[in-house]
C-alpha cells in the first residue's frame, strides 16, 4: 500500500487537531475577563432546578449571565474540596451542604466573610444565620431551609376504634408522640403485618444515615463536639439512637434493607407503611395526592437534622462581585417566595415566612416554624467518610453482629480511633 | 463434499438457533437501550415491554439543552484525537525501533511492557492527579489525553512490534541503500507498509479514548472539560435519574465506536487477537 | 538476531561508515525512535509510580488542610489491619473468578458452534449468518463500558426492566444480588472477547483432523472434548489468565455505574476503594498505600502472565 503523500497529510491534520485542542481547552473561559458571567456550583436536585428556573430574572436585572452547573452528588464532594480548599478558582459562588458540611466550611474553607460583602438589611431578614457564622464570620447564606418531619396515617389516628383500642392499651391518646417511646408504641401498634407494617427505615447506607441522624439530633446528641474537639460517637444518646434505630427496624416492611427514603414515600403512599419521618419535601405530594390520609408533626424529640444549600464565595472566586450580586438575588424576597411556593422548602427570609401567599402555599408552615428553632447540623468536618463508617456500624447492629451499644462503641474506640472532630 | 445426513441436520439447525438466540441476548441490552430512550419516562414505568408510542426525540434533545452534550462531544473528539495521535505516533515509533534497531536493554524493556499493561488505572490515577493539580491542568482534556494516552501505549507497542517484524526488510534495505536516514525509512517505507497495524492501533486508541471514564471523573471539574462519558453520569444525579436522556446518551455515545467497530470490523477483531 | 547481525556485518564498509560503526548506528537509531514514548511513560507512569510510593508514606488530606506531613509506615499498618480492605480484596477476587469462568464457559461454546457453522457453510445463507453472527458478538466489545452498565442498569431495573417484567417479579437486582448483577454486566463486556480468540484459535486446528476424527466415528461432544479443547489449550490458558489479570485490575466502570460500591460495601472493587479513599474520602496518604499494593499485584500478575505466555506457545 504505497500511501506517501496521503499518509503525511492524514498525520498533519491529527496534528493539527491536537494543536488546536491545546489552545482551546487551556482556555477554560478566563472568566475575571468578562464580568458578565457568574458561574455557579451546585447539586442536582429540585432546590437547584428552582433556581435555574428562576435564573433569568437575576440575568435580565443584573445583565450577568448565570452558569449554574448541576453535578451528580457522588461528585459534588470532590469539586467542593477543590474549590474551598485547594482554591481552584473555577466558581464563583459554591453551593455546600448545610448539614453535613457546615462545620468543615466554617473551620476548613477558604470563603469570603459575607458579612462584609452584603447589606445589614439583607441580612436582618435572614433566619438562623448565627449557624453559619463562625467567630463573627458568616461563610454562607442558605438558600432554603428543610428538615425532616413526622409522617403519619391520619385517617388511621383519627379512627374512633383504633383510638379507642389503642387507649385501652397503652392508656394514653392516639396523638402523634412527643417522645420516642410513644412513637415505638404506636409503630407497634399499627404493625400489622403482611398488609401494613408500622415503620419505615431506609436500609441502604446514605438513607440509614440520615435516619440515626433523626434519632441521635432528636436525642440531643451529636457526632462530635468542637469544644473539646472529640468525637462523641459512643455517647449516652447515640447509644440510645442506635438502639432505637434497630427496634424500629424490626417494624419495618420486608426488603426494607436495600431501600432508601424515596421508596418509603412510595410505601406510605401504598398504605403499606403507617408512619415514617422524612425531609418534608414529601408534604406536597402527599397533600396533592393523599390529602386525607397523611398527617405530618414535628418529630419526637429535642432537635431536627438541618437541610439546606448554603451559598458560599470562595477566596479564589474569579469574579466575586457577581458572585455577590447573584447570592443578594438568591435571598432576595422575590426570589425567596418563588421558590417557597415552587419546591415546598421554608424561604431563609422572616418577611417571607409571614407572607400570607406562602403561608397559603405550604400548608402546615406552623408546624415546621416549630421546628425551626432546634435545627442540627454535624459537629465534625469530615463528614463524607463519618456517615460511611456510622452506615457500617449501623449495618452491623441490624444484622446483629453487634448489640447497637457495641456498635456504637466500635464505632468510637476501633473505627475512629484517635480521630478528632476536627481535622 | 460432505453430504449431512438428517440428524446431522438437525443438529446443526439446533446449534444454529443456539448460535442465533446468543446473538440475540447480547445484542438486547443495547437494543433495549435503543427502545427505551425513544420512550417517555411515564411509558417507561407504566408499560415495560412494550414499544414506544410514539418516538420520544426530546430525550435526544434533552441531551443538548439539558446536558452540555454539544461541549461534551467536542471534549471526546478533541481527547480521541489527542489519544490516537500521541499513541499512533510514539507507539509507532517505538514499536518500529524495537523491531529493527533493538538496543542493549530493549529486550527487558518490551517485558516490562506486558507489565506496563497490567497497571491498575485507578491506581495511576491517584498520582497522576496531584501531578496535573501541580502543573495546572486539570481542567483541560490535556491531562486526560495524557492520561488515556499513557495507558494506552503498552498496548500499542506490543501491537504493532510483530507488524514492523512482519515487513520485508529489503524494501527499507533498498531504502537505506538509497540514502534515507533510518528514520526516513521509518516515515516514508514502513510506515504505509504497515498501515494495516496502524490503522488497528488507532481503532483501538480511539475507542480506548472514546470510552474512558475514569480520568474525565477524576481530572475534570467544569463542564468546559468533560467529556460524554463523565456527562452521562451528571444524569444520575443521586437524587433522581433522567431515564430517558440516560439511555439516549447511552445510545449517542455508543453510536460512534459501533459504526466504526462495524466498518472496521476486521481491524478490531485482528487488534483483539495480537492483543494478547 | 544473530543472522541479521551477520547479513549487516559488511554494511561497515558503505556508505554508512563513518566512525560511527553500523552497531552503533543501530543502537543510537532504536533508542532515538523509542525514546519518545520512553519520556512519555516515564513521565506518567513511573515517575508518578514513584511519586505514590513517596506519597504512601505521608498524610496529604486536603480535607483537613494543605500540607503533606510525614506519616512513617501508618498507612500500611491501617490497610494491613483495615475490615475495609481485605473485604474489598475479596470482593475484587470473587468477581473475578466468577466473571473468567462465565466468559470462559460462555465464550469457548459459542466459539466452537461458531466454528463448526463457518467451517460447514457451504451456500450464502450460512456464509451470511455467520457475518451477521460476528457483528452482532462485537457489539459488547464495539459498545463503551459506561453505556453497557446503563444498559443493564435498565434491563435489571424491578420497575421497568423486562427482566422483572418477564419474571413477574419486582426484584432489584442490583440491591439485592449487587455482586451477580456486576458480574452479569461485565461478562457480557468481556465475552466477545474470549470468544473471538477462541475463535480464531479453534479456526486454525487443521480441517483434516476433524476429517480423521468423523471418519472414526466420533460425535461433537467427542470431537470437542478430544480434538478442540486439547488443540486450543495453550491458547485458552493465556487468555484466561490475561483476563484474570484484567478484570482484577481493571473493573470499576461497570461498579461505579450501577451499584457505586454497594449496598454498603458489598460490591466495593478494589479499584473502587482507591478511587474512592482518594477521591471522595480525599485521603490521599491512604489511597497511595492502597495504589503501591495495587501496582505490586500488578507487577506480579504481569510477572506470572509472561510465565504463562513462555510456556504456552500461542
Amino acid at each position: 500500500m504505497r500511501l506517501g503523500i496521503g499518509v503525511k497529510l492524514l498525520s498533519l491534520l491529527p496534528a493539527v487537531a491536537l494543536l488546536a485542542t491545546a489552545c482551546s481547552s487551556g482556555a477554560t473561559t478566563p472568566p475575571g475577563s468578562s464580568g458578565k458571567v457568574v458561574r455557579v456550583l451546585a447539586v442536582a436536585g429540585p432546590e437547584t432546578d428552582a433556581l435555574i428556573k428562576f435564573a433569568p430574572d437575576f440575568e435580565k436585572s443584573t445583565g450577568i449571565t448565570a452558569s449554574i452547573e448541576q453535578v451528580a452528588r457522588p461528585l459534588w464532594g470532590q469539586r467542593k474540596v477543590r474549590e474551598l480548599i485547594e482554591n481552584a478558582g473555577l466558581y464563583d459562588v459554591v453551593m455546600t451542604g448545610g448539614g453535613d458540611d457546615n462545620l468543615w466550611v466554617k473551620y476548613k474553607g477558604h470563603v469570603k466573610d459575607l458579612s462584609k460583602l452584603l447589606s445589614a438589611d439583607q441580612l436582618d431578614q435572614v433566619i438562623l444565620k448565627d449557624k453559619f457564622t463562625y467567630n463573627g464570620k458568616l461563610v454562607g447564606i442558605p438558600q432554603y431551609y428543610n428538615f425532616p418531619m413526622l409522617f403519619y396515617r391520619k385517617d388511621l389516628f383519627n379512627n374512633p376504634t383504633e383510638q379507642a383500642n389503642f387507649k385501652a392499651k397503652y392508656g394514653h391518646d392516639l396523638a402523634p408522640p412527643t417522645s420516642y417511646d410513644e412513637m415505638y408504641q404506636i409503630a407497634e401498634f399499627f404493625n400489622r403485618p403482611p398488609n401494613m407494617y408500622g415503620f419505615f427505615v431506609g436500609g441502604v447506607d446514605w438513607s440509614v444515615y440520615l435516619d440515626d441522624t433523626y434519632f441521635v439530633y432528636g436525642l440531643g446528641g451529636n457526632y462530635g463536639d468542637p469544644s473539646s474537639n472529640q468525637l462523641t460517637l459512643n455517647s449516652p444518646q447515640q447509644k440510645q439512637a442506635m438502639n432505637w434505630l434497630v427496634k424500629f427496624s424490626k417494624l419495618n416492611p420486608p426488603g426494607w434493607q436495600t431501600e432508601n427514603f424515596f421508596d418509603g414515600d412510595q410505601l406510605v403512599q401504598n398504605g403499606k407503611v403507617a408512619m415514617y419521618q422524612n425531609w418534608f419535601y414529601i408534604w406536597k405530594t402527599f397533600q396533592q395526592k393523599l390529602p386525607d390520609k397523611i398527617g405530618m408533626a414535628p418529630l419526637a424529640g429535642k432537635g431536627a437534622h438541618l437541610g439546606a444549600f448554603v451559598a458560599t464565595i470562595p477566596d479564589a472566586a474569579p469574579n466575586p462581585g457577581a458572585a455577590v450580586k447573584f447570592i443578594q438575588w438568591m435571598m432576595s424576597a422575590a426570589y425567596q417566595k418563588q421558590q417557597a411556593i415552587e419546591t415546598g422548602d421554608l424561604p431563609i427570609r422572616k418577611d417571607v415566612l409571614q407572607d400570607p401567599e406562602v403561608r397559603k402555599a405550604l400548608v402546615g408552615i406552623e408546624q415546621f416554624e416549630k421546628v425551626l428553632p432546634n435545627l442540627q447540623y454535624n459537629q465534625t468536618t469530615w463528614v463524607g467518610e463519618l456517615s460511611a463508617g456510622v452506615s457500617e456500624a449501623i449495618a452491623k447492629a441490624l444484622k446483629g453482629d453487634l448489640s447497637p451499644d457495641a456498635a456504637a462503641d466500635w464505632l468510637q474506640n476501633e473505627k475512629f480511633k484517635g480521630r478528632k472532630a476536627i481535622e | 463434499m460432505i453430504a449431512f445426513s438428517r440428524a446431522e441436520r438437525i443438529s446443526r439447525a439446533l446449534r444454529a438457533g443456539l448460535l442465533i438466540i446468543a446473538a440475540v441476548g447480547i445484542v438486547m441490552p443495547i437494543l433495549w437501550m435503543v427502545i427505551g430512550s425513544l420512550k417517555t419516562e411515564t411509558e417507561l414505568f407504566s408499560s415495560p415491554l412494550a414499544l414506544p408510542a410514539a418516538p420520544a426525540w426530546a430525550n435526544y434533545a434533552s441531551l443538548f439543552q439539558q446536558f452540555h452534550f454539544g461541549i461534551a462531544t467536542l471534549n471526546s473528539v478533541e481527547i480521541s484525537l489527542g489519544v490516537v495521535v500521541i499513541s499512533v505516533l510514539l507507539g509507532g515509533m517505538a514499536a518500529y525501533g524495537f523491531s529493527r534497531y533493538p538496543f542493549r536493554g530493549s529486550r527487558l524493556l518490551l517485558s516490562g511492557l506486558l507489565i506496563t499493561r497490567m497497571v491498575t488505572p485507578a491506581a495511576l490515577v491517584v498520582p497522576l492527579y496531584l501531578i496535573m493539580n501541580a502543573l495546572g491542568l486539570l481542567n483541560n482534556v490535556i491531562s486526560i489525553i495524557l492520561g488515556v494516552g499513557v495507558l494506552n501505549l503498552p498496548l500499542v507497542v506490543w501491537i504493532l512490534r510483530p507488524f514492523f517484524d512482519a515487513l520485508p526488510r529489503e524494501v527499507e534495505e533498498a531504502g537505506l541503500l538509497d540514502g534515507l536516514s533510518p528514520f526516513g525509512v521509518f516515515w516514508r517505507i514502513a510506515v504505509p507498509l504497515a498501515a494495516p497495524g496502524l490503522l488497528t492501533v488507532a481503532l483501538l486508541s480511539f475507542i480506548a479514548a472514546w470510552t474512558d471514564l475514569l480520568f474525565p471523573i477524576s481530572f475534570s471539574t467544569t463542564v468546559d472539560a468533560t467529556p460524554l462519558t463523565a456527562q452521562l453520569l451528571q444524569m444520575q444525579t443521586g437524587y433522581k435519574i433522567y431515564w430517558g436522556s440516560l439511555m439516549a446518551g447511552g445510545i449517542y455515545l455508543t453510536l460512534p465506536t459501533l459504526v466504526v467497530s462495524f466498518a472496521l470490523q476486521k481491524y478490531l477483531v485482528r487488534g483483539m487477537r495480537l492483543g494478547y | 538476531m544473530s543472522s541479521r547481525r551477520q547479513v549487516r556485518g559488511d554494511r561497515s564498509r558503505g556508505p554508512a561508515a563513518g566512525f560511527l560503526t553500523w552497531n552503533r548506528r543501530v543502537q543510537l537509531t532504536g533508542i532515538g525512535l523509542t525514546l519518545p514514548a520512553l519520556v512519555f511513560a516515564f513521565a506518567l507512569m513511573v515517575y508518578p509510580v514513584a511519586n505514590v510510593v513517596f506519597l504512601s508514606f505521608h498524610q496529604y488530606s486536603p480535607l483537613r488542610s494543605a500540607q503533606t506531613t510525614d506519616a512513617g509506615i501508618s498507612n500500611y499498618a491501617w490497610l494491613a489491619a483495615s475490615d475495609i480492605v481485605r473485604h474489598s480484596i475479596g470482593v475484587t477476587v470473587v468477581f473475578t473468578v466468577v466473571s473468567v469462568a462465565i466468559e470462559m464457559g460462555v465464550g469457548i461454546v459459542l466459539a466452537t458452534l461458531l466454528a463448526k457453522l463457518v467451517v460447514e457453510s457451504r451456500q450464502l445463507f450460512g456464509r451470511v449468518l455467520s457475518r451477521a453472527l460476528l457483528s452482532c458478538f462485537i457489539v459488547p466489545f464495539a459498545a463503551p463500558p459506561i453505556a453497557g452498565a446503563i444498559a443493564w442498569k435498565m434491563l435489571l431495573h424491578p420497575q421497568f426492566g423486562p427482566v422483572d417484567a418477564i419474571l413477574r417479579s419486582d426484584i432489584a437486582w442490583f440491591s439485592q444480588f449487587p455482586l451477580a448483577s456486576v458480574i452479569a454486566a461485565d461478562a457480557w463486556k468481556t465475552t466477545p472477547f474470549v470468544l473471538f480468540l477462541l475463535f480464531a484459535a479453534i479456526l486454525s486446528i487443521d480441517p483434516d483432523q476433524y476429517e480423521a476424527a468423523r471418519l472414526d466415528g466420533a460425535n461433537g461432544w467427542q470431537e470437542f472434548r478430544f480434538l478442540t479443547l486439547p488443540s486450543i489449550m495453550p491458547v485458552l490458558a493465556v487468555v484466561a489468565a490475561f483476563r484474570a489479570v484484567d478484570a482484577f485490575t481493571k473493573i470499576f466502570d461497570v461498579v461505579f455505574v450501577t451499584t457505586g460500591g454497594g449496598p454498603g460495601n458489598d460490591t466495593q472493587v478494589f479499584p473502587l476503594l482507591i478511587w474512592r479513599t482518594a477521591f471522595d474520602f480525599l485521603n490521599f496518604g491512604q489511597a497511595s498505600a492502597l495504589a503501591v499494593v495495587a501496582v505490586l499485584v500488578s507487577a506480579a500478575l504481569g510477572a506470572a502472565l509472561l510465565a504463562v505466555r513462555r510456556l504456552s506457545p500461542a
